[in-house]
């Protein structure tokens, strides 16, 4: 069954007016129910709640029998079976589930796991907490009392889409195909290197050379291109979505957590493809940074306005640190760079198995603490956690140390 | 709200007569029983974005939509309301005020710029009553449209209940 034919619930979200008497404005949004499914995060029952037993069979399979000491109720897992409820422990989405077994049995048979699912439920064994996937949509808002309050309110829920958004980006695919061929990829890395050499050539021999005023009248103009590089980052993604066949979902501007202005491209769909097409749209929002960086950089070097080139330059520079900086993994947030190594290690949830870990190799609590050694994979976990932190506290420190060296 | 309902100016006349031979209520209706019809009748354009009518308002009024698209939606919680349906030009809302003298149901707002033709209980209720044949016509034609719209409620019931169960993951179908 395609989207088109399942269940669709239509919201609509109301976005006050200034004055009771004003009618304030809306947007509806529309949710098809397995993309609902699709994040919930199932949880097994605790550890000490069941006892499991492995029994070995005629031919030479192994299954799992697990034991709800509550309940009294038995479930016989096959090593399928055994693998999924595993992964169910409250950090794995369905989607990372779905995409666990497929990197480990090469079949994605969805129906298994809605199976198991049911179950596992209906004999107690597995939870599924609530989904937020609404929490905030459903949530009471309350009216700010001044003009200001709910000025930033609005400006806050503001969340502006493309309507049919797949077939528009779709359509920009077939018109810029070329740019996805090899030919293309060559120059690419051409460009790039090209680029790097011409920066880094630069900088050393000569700083950025704007005078106030220069830098004063071209901050919007700067400005407004690192958005328009925002914004090309993220059709980037949508488009290399295009190229392996699958759907984008949305594409549009709204405030992350209500608080930072961003463009974004939902391209979750390519979830349902193989790696090397996942590693690909991944990477496609940074590649496109870098080589628009590498153009301006470029250009800079042979454009004969001194103001011009130099302010070419800073923004080369700026446009580079941009697309090095959502390449960087580490940084407990679902940057480019983190799904990139996810994806690499073939870890999905890294950031949760991370965090999970962290916490049980250094809580206070002494009981708490785990103490045996670390598994191949926690060791993963706990290298990506301890350099997360160390980058985090690294940022801090050199934001700090910047702004006191202005003093 | 803002906007009023205006009588139509003569010049105004016959845009409304071709509007309302494309409403499903006067499919059956004359050219000449729709332009007699539409001396009683008022205009009201309205920009995108603005709520015509809130759930709970007096509902005294018909609405017939000329141009644009308003979409139907009841509170749901805070700020969120599902969306029943939507409607465009040809269709119509307010008939259900207009029958029981409720307050309005639900909340319909416009989602493009629109063109609304209304007229209000009173007047529809005097000028239905004058003429037997024109009234027996309009009530079919209401009828009909009550009984589809029931079964697209149903409809949309059985799909929200798939949606659940769907969404939580409890179907293996």
């Amino acid at each position: 069954m395609n989207d088109k034919a399942k269940p669709e619930l239509e919201l609509l979200i109301r976005t006050p007016g200034p004055s009771p008497e004003s009618s304030g404005s809306f947007v509806t949004k529309r949710y098809v129910a397995n993309q609902v499914a699709l994040t919930v995060r199932p949880k097994r029952i605790p550890d000490e709640s069941f006892e499991m037993q492995v029994q070995s069979r005629k031919d030479h399979k192994v299954s799992y029998v697990v034991h709800h000491l509550e309940s009294d109720r038995y479930l016989i897992l096959n090593e399928e079976e055994y693998f999924l409820w595993q992964k169910m422990d409250g950090l794995y989405t369905l989607r990372d589930v779905a995409t666990a077994f497929f990197i480990k049995f090469g079949s994605f048979d969805f129906r298994k796991i809605h199976q198991f699912l049911e179950r596992a439920r209906r004999d107690k064994l597995i939870v599924i907490p609530e989904t937020d996937l609404m929490r905030t949509s459903l949530g009471d808002t309350t009216q700010p009392s001044t003009w200001v309050g709910r000025f930033v309110q609005n400006v806050r829920s503001t969340d502006w889409r493309m309507s049919n958004v797949d077939k528009r980006i779709g359509a920009i695919y077939q018109r810029t195909r070329v740019l996805f061929t090899r030919p293309a990829y060559v120059a690419y890395v051409a460009l790039f290197i090209a680029g790097c050499v011409s920066l880094v050539a630069h900088y050393m021999s000569s700083g950025v050379d704007i005078s106030w005023i220069a830098r004063l009248l071209l901050l919007p103009v700067l400005a407004s291109m690192l958005a328009v590089t925002l914004v090309l980052h993220e059709l980037a993604h949508a488009l290399a979505c295009k190229h392996f066949g699958r759907e984008v979902r949305a594409f549009g501007f709204t405030f992350l957590n209500r608080v930072v202005p961003i463009v974004y491209a939902d391209v979750t769909d390519i979830w349902m493809s193989k790696r090397k097409a996942r590693i690909a749209v991944s990477f496609a929002g940074p590649a496109s940074g870098l080589i628009i960086a590498s153009v301006a950089s470029l250009v800079a070097r042979l454009v004969p306005f001194p103001t011009v080139s130099s302010f070419l330059w800073l923004y080369a520079l700026l446009a580079l640190m941009l697309s090095l900086g959502s390449l960087y993994p580490c940084l407990f947030i679902e940057s480019d760079g983190y799904h990139l190594l996810s994806d690499t290690l073939r870890i999905p949830a890294l950031r949760e198995h991370a965090r999970r870990q962290l916490r049980e190799r250094f809580s206070f609590d002494a009981k708490r603490r785990a103490t045996r050694s670390p598994t191949g994979d926690e060791w993963i976990y706990l290298t990506y956690g301890i350099a997360s932190i160390a980058s985090i506290g690294a940022s801090i420190v050199g934001v700090l140390l910047l702004v006191l060296a202005q003093f | 709200m803002a906007f009023s309902p205006k009588p139509l100016r003569k010049d105004q006349i016959k845009d409304c007569v071709r509007s309302l031979q494309s409403v499903t209520l006067f499919a059956d209706w004359t050219a000449t029983e729709i332009g007699e019809f539409c001396n009683y009748v008022q205009i009201m354009p309205c920009p995108a974005q603005e709520v015509v009518l809130w759930e709970g308002d007096a509902g005294d009024v018909l609405y017939m939509i000329a141009q644009g698209s308003v979409v139907v939606s009841r509170k749901l919680k805070g700020d969120v309301e599902t969306v029943i349906c939507r409607l465009h030009a040809g269709d119509f809302f307010g008939e259900l005020d207009v029958i029981d003298d409720q307050s309005a149901s639900a909340n319909v707002q416009t989602e493009t710029d629109c063109l609304f033709y209304t007229i209000g209980r009173e007047t529809l209720y005097r000028e239905l009553e004058r003429n037997s044949r024109l009234q027996s016509k309009f009530l079919l034609a209401l009828l009909k449209e009550v009984a589809k719209r029931l079964r697209t409620t149903n409809q949309r019931l059985t799909d929200a209940i798939l949606w659940g169960i769907d969404a939580t993951s409890l179907d293996t179908g």
